[in-house]
């Protein structure tokens, strides 16, 4: 019955590739709902599952038995086995705690730092613009009273044309419209959760980008003249940054984001709602969670038989 | 005339304006201002958005031609957009929150990107 705990641990490990086609099929707001939801949803699971695996260990403690009123160890299956689950479960939620702590400290570190700089710095409808050569340009959401803005260099403004300037506006005013931030909060939580989830994040900053590129295209009325800003500013950054930054990954074979990102908006507008993909993603978050539940449920069982309760009652 | 242009919240007027005055990079009058928005506004307008950017210190103007030329007004030495480069780029991880509008390009992609313009151009 400890299986019903291990399954939500695993299972993980599917949602990527069923992530990346829903990405691609389906129109890219729901696909940001659908994965970012899934992935919070198997994360959820995930602590969930570690954190009644660790139960029976720290129920040996004689303090918290006590505190539990167990009149006996609680018997949850082989010794041997529960033990060993035990232990990797405290060590996975050790490690998960301290990449999580450490992630969430640099990059609430580096939000408050950039928005110290950009509270000092006048703006126009929300757009300030940085004196800088190099292309660059981010959405900054508000907090604290604090309002919205895009960031954009200068050497981002000169390398587009007009059209493409108010596509990349319009791209960055989708992001802060859309709250996309908190999507990509979710999925790096999720991510820090399990290997599989972390695997998902750049999938979700994917159907972020997409999704705005779409809200982008829609509102300058021209997918190719969008596709072209994003195209051309990505070029422009290279042209600066190569020598600089050394490839990533310059041997594989797949495409990168930013090509996919050209390619869907000089493609039609993806329409559809629903694909297999998606119902199965749904499928597996249902199936980890009452796998969970399960668990949970014959787990609880086993601390009241401790507690002296009666398999009867 | 018309508008698509002026159904548009102002402030994104605004902000079109003045990504029209740093693109540009000299200092240009309100008309050709006007001329390199893709939206079609009326003059007065134009006119009302540059005195708003002039009143927020956004840009400043100067005697020229046939009235006044706008440019964009630089922050002092860049100091601002030095440090965002630090922030954005100093640490070893990305950030995640901040959605860059372009990530980096390796050379495959870039190949990539290249064709897939040349294919659009008509």
């Amino acid at each position: 019955m400890i299986m019903l705990l291990v399954v939500p641990l695993l299972l993980p490990w599917i949602l990527p590739p069923l992530a990346r086609r829903t990405v691609e099929r389906v129109r890219p707001d729901i696909a940001l709902w659908a994965v970012a939801t899934s992935t919070a949803a198997l994360a959820l699971g995930v602590a969930a599952c570690l954190g009644t695996l660790l139960l029976p260990l720290a129920l040996r403690l004689p303090v918290l038995a006590a505190f539990a009123h167990l009149l006996q160890p609680v018997q949850a299956g082989p010794a041997a086995v529960v033990f060993c689950a035990s232990v990797l479960a405290g060590g996975a939620i050790a490690v998960s705690v301290t990449a999580g702590a450490r992630g969430a400290r640099a990059e609430l570190r580096r939000l408050r730092a950039v928005r110290k700089l950009v509270a000092g710095m006048p703006e126009a409808g929300g757009l300030c613009v940085l004196e800088d050569e190099r292309p660059d340009a981010f959405a900054l959401p508000g907090w604290m009273r604090r309002s919205d803005r895009i960031v954009v260099t200068a050497g981002m403004l000169r390398a587009l044309d007009a059209g493409e300037r108010e596509a990349l506006l319009g791209h960055e005013r989708a992001h802060l419209a859309g709250r996309h931030h908190l999507f990509l909060s979710v999925a790096q939580l999720a991510g820090w959760c399990h290997p599989a989830l972390t695997a998902v994040v750049p999938v979700v900053s994917f159907a972020a980008e997409r999704a705005a590129d779409e809200a982008a295209a829609r509102a300058c009325g021209d997918r190719r003249l969008a596709a072209r800003a994003v195209g051309r500013a990505a070029l422009a950054a290279a042209s600066l940054r190569s020598g600089l930054q050394a490839p990533t990954a310059a041997a594989r074979g797949t495409t990168g984001p930013v090509p996919a990102r050209v390619k869907a908006l000089l493609a039609q507008a993806p329409v559809r709602r629903v694909v297999p993909a998606l119902l199965a993603m749904a499928l597996l978050c249902t199936a980890a969670g009452a796998s969970s539940l399960g668990g949970a449920v014959w787990l609880h069982r086993g601390v009241e038989l401790a507690q002296g309760e009666h398999p009867a009652d | 005339m018309s508008d698509e242009g002026e159904r548009r919240p102002a402030g994104e007027l605004e902000s079109s304006v003045l990504a029209v005055l740093w693109a540009a990079g000299t200092a240009q009058s309100a008309a050709q201002v006007r001329a390199a928005l893709p939206q079609d506004l009326a003059r007065t307008t134009v006119a009302t958005l540059l005195g708003r950017l002039l009143d927020k210190g956004l840009v400043g103007r100067r005697p020229g031609g046939r009235g006044f030329v706008y440019f964009a007004v630089q922050d002092t030495h860049g100091l601002a957009a030095r440090r965002m480069h630090g922030e954005l780029d100093g640490g070893s991880d990305r950030s995640m929150v901040l959605a860059r509008f372009v990530e980096g390009l390796d050379p495959h992609d870039e190949a990539e990107l290249r064709r897939l313009l040349q294919e659009d151009r008509p």
